[in-house]
């Protein structure tokens, strides 16, 4: 007699309650669920950091904080929202929906996966903890290039400990879902019957895997060269403080990738459920997510073009990175071709995947302008830089962990949440990401600098632009907050498909999913 | 009759895939050395290690495997992994088959061989229908529920007293 499923949920066969269940779990739902409030906690931590930079760029000159509190925020809100919120929200999302999908009753190792998550709030909280230390928080930017990270006070080795506990995170999760993918799924369910969002997350395991050992590696020989005299990035010493940028960024190009490539298969699955079609050309986005990840390794120095590279590196590195486009944009054409005379139907998850495809496109193309040699010096370090990754990090990543998360909230909750609202969060999200990111395109081709507390006055009206839209983009995610919340709450009773259009493993199951899933083994035909 | 939890990976799947693994990522950990970076190395090496340990405890749950033997007088329960661990002898007119149902409702039962005194749970790695269906199976087999047909579907209700 064989069977469908494993043997792994006699883990939680006495599941405490009450605190014990959540500080104990073991269960991939209530692991996720941690790593989604976790997640969306530190947004507005993160989101309040960047309330208080664009609060002080409203108007020119200093009127709130003073430079180096300045820089200790701009460092911080990108650490919190790459590794405190995005990362996270994908990881939790991961949890709560690959078991679903690949019909496994759990993550193949659910005591590790407890491990992962709860080293993130340590992490995190000496993270914060910096910003109460002598010298303050770090301020170097969340790429901590030497010398002047090692200029940070106190603060320091909390941010090379917290780096490395964000990394160990990061590294257990992936290699769970590595494990949970390749070796719990149902009869039946080959490698090209995975659901999108599934492959996208193999591919994203794969690449943190790839890719982490190497910011360990970079953030601890930091580390050697203040504490233990090594000289890895110090010129004094026979190093060189450029090699640190060639190493980190080989670890920080594949990271841009880790960040996004959940986000495809998230749209990827809600498309052709409200399209009513099957997703056009499964096997190119499967080919080009494996090639935009493998792109992703070879394209690092495209971030140093001003560094003084030979012009044959500088060559490589252009055409390497405009290459990426031609993956990119197979899975663009794919999701337009799913909505091509698809019976289409705008709830909130959809609006939120299209206005995912039409950002995250704009953040392309501005990416494709970065990417070109001669152009980027003249944008590097600039505002364009700002509004280009901005445009693929918040209406391309957050937009689609939003998507994600009102497609899946009644399969989580056992309710709908509320429509009207839904729709009302989505177009003040939309209008007012634009109203933010978009006239920083302009501050950066007219010559702004990035990082910097003040500015010269031409720069005066589109800065307060974009705060203002800043404002009222961070005040409507409150609603996101209470839309959650209400729907937790109750609502009206949420059937087990949920959406007319969707397929997949996880809509076979009641909704709230069952604490233990697949008590009835799925097969996939 | 024999028992075995799904596993959609077969070792030598799994050998080449971390072989695989490896190769990339002590490959790029090995250029780093080269340059003269080798503090990558030893992340990459224990990041391979919890893979290989989290691979291989997958797997080796996988190959659990509980082997029934009815004979004329006996039932035998052998169970292990790679190789027979542990095996229980019943005499066959004496054994009792119990599905014995769970405080919870969402939780599994548990399936109960047992003979004077000694019991033995089999079947952990089942869903719940195919549970009840070796149970029924083996009740069949043992002659114990011929007046009792319906007792399976009765007993596998949540709640229900074991009987």
């Amino acid at each position: 007699m064989s069977t469908a499923t494993d043997a792994h949920h006699d883990e939680h066969h006495d599941a405490p309650s009450g605190w014990r269940r959540w500080v104990f779990a073991t269960n991939h739902k209530d692991i996720g669920t941690m790593y989604l409030v976790f997640a969306l906690t530190l947004f507005f931590v993160g989101g309040a950091m960047a309330m208080v930079i664009r609060a002080e760029l409203f108007q020119p000159g200093l009127q709130f904080v003073d430079p180096g509190f300045f820089n200790q925020m701009t460092t911080m809100h990108a650490l919190m929202m790459i590794f405190g919120a995005v990362m996270p929200a994908f990881v939790g999302l991961a949890n709560w929906m690959v078991p679903l999908m690949v019909g496994a009753p759990d993550m193949a190792l659910p005591r590790m996966n407890n491990w992962s998550f709860w080293i993130l709030p340590v992490a995190f909280g000496l993270l914060l903890s910096t910003l109460f230390v002598s010298g303050g928080a770090p301020a170097a930017g969340w790429t901590m290039y030497p010398p002047l990270v090692l200029q940070t006070g106190d603060a320091f080795p909390f941010l090379i400990f917290s780096v490395h506990l964000m990394g160990m995170s990061s590294i257990m999760g992936a290699i769970n879902i590595v494990v949970t993918i390749m070796n719990m799924r149902a009869p039946g369910m080959g490698l090209l019957k995975m659901p999108l969002f599934v492959w996208t997350w193999l591919i994203t395991a794969y690449l943190l895997i790839l890719a982490m050992p190497v910011l360990a590696g970079a953030v601890t020989m930091l580390l050697t060269d203040e504490y233990f005299g090594t000289s890895f990035f110090n010129a004094g010493g026979g190093g060189d403080p450029l090699m640190f940028q060639h190493v980190f960024w080989f670890f920080g190009h594949p990271e841009v990738y880790i960040m996004i490539l959940p986000a495809f298969g998230i749209v990827s699955q809600i498309i052709p459920t409200f399209a009513r079609k099957p997703l056009f050309g499964y096997d190119s986005m499967v080919y080009a997510t494996a090639s935009i990840a493998f792109l992703s390794f070879i394209v690092w120095a495209h971030h140093m073009f001003t560094v003084g590279m030979p012009l044959a590196g500088q060559l490589f590195f252009m055409f390497a990175t405009m290459l990426i486009a031609v993956p990119t944009g197979v899975k663009v054409f794919n999701w337009m071709t799913t909505m091509w005379r698809g019976s289409m139907t705008f709830e909130t998850p959809m609006l939120f995947a299209i206005g995912f495809v039409f950002l995250f496109t704009i953040g392309g193309f501005s990416g494709l302008m970065l990417g070109i040699t001669p152009a980027d010096f003249q944008y590097h370090d600039t505002y364009f830089v700002v509004a280009h990754f901005h445009y693929v990090l918040v209406p391309g990543a957050v937009f689609a962990i939003m998507a994600g998360v009102y497609y899946w909230l009644p399969k989580w909750t056992g309710h709908m949440y509320n429509e009207k609202l839904g729709k009302l969060h989505f177009w003040l999200s939309a209008i007012f990401v634009n109203v933010t990111f978009f006239p920083q395109h302009f501050l950066g081709l007219a010559g702004m600098p990035r990082r910097i507390p003040d500015y010269a006055t031409q720069f005066a009206d589109f800065n307060m632009v974009s705060s203002i839209g800043a404002f009222v983009f961070g005040a409507s995610q409150l609603l996101f907050v209470y839309i959650i919340w209400s729907c937790v709450r109750g609502g009206e009773k949420a059937s087990q498909q949920v959406w007319e259009g969707a397929e997949g493993l996880e809509w076979t199951v009641p909704s709230p999913a069952p604490h233990h899933t697949f008590e009835v083994a799925p097969e996939v035909k | 009759m024999q028992v075995t939890p799904n596993c959609s990976l077969s070792w030598r799947a799994a050998v080449i895939f971390y072989l695989w693994v490896c190769t990339a990522s002590l490959g790029i950990a090995l250029v780093f050395v080269w340059l003269g970076y080798w503090p990558v190395l030893p992340f990459a090496g224990l990041e391979m290690m919890v893979l290989g340990v989290a691979l291989w405890l997958s797997l080796h749950r996988g190959s659990y495997r509980e082997v029934i033997s009815i004979f004329p007088d006996r039932i035998e329960v052998a169970r292990g992994r790679t190789r027979q661990r542990e095996c229980t002898v019943f005499p066959l007119h004496w054994a009792r088959v119990n599905l014995r149902p769970t405080r919870l409702a969402s939780y599994p039962s548990r399936l109960v061989i047992s003979s004077h005194g000694r019991s033995c749970e089999i079947g952990r790695c089942l869903t719940e229908s195919e549970r009840i269906g070796l149970g029924r199976r083996l009740d069949e087999l043992i002659g114990t529920t011929a007046h009792t047909p319906d007792r399976w579907q009765e007993v596998a209700k949540p709640g229900n007293a074991h009987r």
